[in-house]
């Protein structure tokens, strides 16, 4: 959480994070030039860059799709989410180191100009043996290259989030794009059937994870609540919720957070004004509810970020009777002022 | 989150459901059967036991060798040194100071990598001659060595 523009707003976290990220990689890499010059004495260096950025740009982006649904299935996950976006830079990195030496290696040293060759040298589209599966890759590179230069939190506010949401969400057409660029091309030329198996079980493994939590948050949304008494709609018995925690339950369209501080209930909308983080999923930490993915924080009275941040969300109105907690699922106005119901 | 924004992950990747299994699967098939690898020069192919023309340059050694009847020719190439060009193919020529044109030109084989090549060659009156080679680079073009072999 930043008041004012900084190119990274580092802490021990992020950068625990980035060296647990830098070794990985440079392990990585080791690692598999080591093994393929084992087996492979006349690997040339073009080749052992080639491969090795690319299989590794791959890998992280399969741990980083795997990131979100992880999240939503299980808490523990939620460290990894934290700085995502430094791993998608790192990954976007190493594919494009693969894609400029590829475009250099096989477009850049003919009379045609590299970029035009790329699209040129093979306009076989309507065989998918010969298809110019680079286009594929190129295509990716680009979503990931608008992805990378967004990532920073000044194009979060200047986009406004739902853009910069939407804009993300081409990450999988880029995942598409960058299996069908790697079956297309590689598959075609190394028959080794452990290939494709590896990368089968990669992207069923993604669908499942996806596919999992979004029907476990489907029936979060789809839950009825039947019993309904002058606008307010009872939602649970008070002590289903643990201090300094909260329940997050979705009334009409949207998930409304109801919090537990010092034996009072807070109710505030449940998505975060910085990435639409789950507020309801994270804990009041310093008297502030704040958010799991990035550290935004909200006061729970009023819902507006403590000062200098600017930062408001709906309140809602709430009551208690007789251990009962009723909710009135018409948002108040960002940062209206709301006194916590004391719990009986 | 906003409910909006979550349904749409879920369409999408019921959607992804479908096509990476579908495009991952369609591409395995569509991998084309391996194709044996012809070469120019037959891989059993043994020296013919009399050398009846000869020629050296610092990189290669090339002698023209026959049998007895002279029923059978064969151009054996030892190439000294590795390549510094992506392609090079062995040309007869009938004139040594004319214009190379490779179309005008008898194609006698492929060499590539440092080591020894027997090329059959056709039977021609032209044999009897001094035999004219070029070793041409036709990526590029380009005629990297020529040599007019000597009766022995």
């Amino acid at each position: 959480m930043g008041a004012s523009y900084t190119a990274v707003g580092w802490n021990r976290q992020k950068k625990n994070y980035d060296w647990l990220i830098a070794v990985f990689c440079l392990g990585y890499l080791g690692i598999f030039i080591s093994i393929t010059l084992l087996f492979n004495e006349q690997a040339t260096f073009e080749t052992l860059l080639l491969r090795s950025t690319s299989t590794l740009a791959i890998l992280l982006l399969h741990v980083i799709l795997a990131i979100g649904p992880l999240c939503r299935i299980n808490t523990k996950f939620l460290p990894l989410l934290y700085n995502r976006r430094h791993l998608g830079v790192t990954m976007f990195s190493l594919a494009l180191v693969h894609g400029c030496f590829g475009i250099f290696q096989f477009h850049a040293l003919g009379n045609t100009n590299a970029v035009v060759s790329l699209f040129s040298s093979n306009t076989n589209y309507n065989s998918l043996a010969a298809f110019p599966f680079q286009a594929l890759g190129f295509f990716a590179l680009l979503i990931f290259f608008l992805m990378a230069i967004t990532s920073h939190d000044f194009w979060l506010h200047n986009l406004s989030p739902k853009v910069w949401k939407t804009l993300h969400m081409f990450v999988y057409l880029g995942y598409l794009l960058v299996i069908l660029h790697v079956m297309l091309g590689v598959i075609q030329f190394e028959k080794n059937p452990l290939f494709v198996l590896i990368l089968s079980i990669g992207s069923c493994t993604l669908v499942v994870l996806h596919l999992t939590a979004a029907f476990k948050e489907k029936k979060l949304d789809d839950r009825l609540f039947a019993l309904q008494q002058n606008g307010f709609v009872y939602v649970c018995n008070s002590d289903e919720i643990e201090d300094s925690r909260a329940k997050i339950f979705c009334i009409d369209k949207e998930r409304i957070a109801v919090y537990r501080h010092e034996n009072k209930l807070y109710a505030i909308h449940n998505v975060c004004k910085h990435q639409g983080g789950p507020l309801g999923e994270g804990k009041i930490l310093d008297g502030c509810i704040t958010c799991p993915w990035h550290g935004y924080q909200y006061l729970p009275q009023n819902g507006q970020s403590p000062p200098p941040f600017k930062e408001k969300v709906n309140t809602y109105n709430l009551k208690v009777i007789k251990n009962k907690v009723w909710l009135n699922p018409v948002p108040l106005a960002e940062g209206t002022e709301r006194p916590g119901v004391t719990i009986m | 989150m906003i409910k909006g924004l979550r349904s749409r992950h879920r369409q999408i990747w019921m959607v992804w459901a479908i096509l990476l299994p579908a495009g991952i699967l369609l591409a395995w098939l569509a991998i084309p059967d391996q194709q044996p690898i012809r070469l120019l020069q037959s891989p059993v192919i043994s020296p013919l036991p009399e050398i009846v023309q000869s020629g050296s340059l610092p990189d290669y050694s090339i002698n023209l060798r026959s049998n007895r009847t002279r029923s059978e020719w064969q151009l054996e190439w030892f190439n000294k040194k590795v390549l510094q060009v992506p392609s090079a193919v062995v040309y007869q020529v009938n004139n040594k100071n004319g214009s190379f044109n490779p179309v005008n030109a008898k194609l006698i084989g492929r060499i590539e990598a440092q080591g020894d090549y027997w090329f059959p060659v056709p039977m021609d009156s032209s044999i009897n001659k001094p035999l004219n080679l070029v070793l041409y680079d036709f990526i590029h073009n380009k005629i990297i060595d020529s040599i007019q072999l000597k009766q022995k």
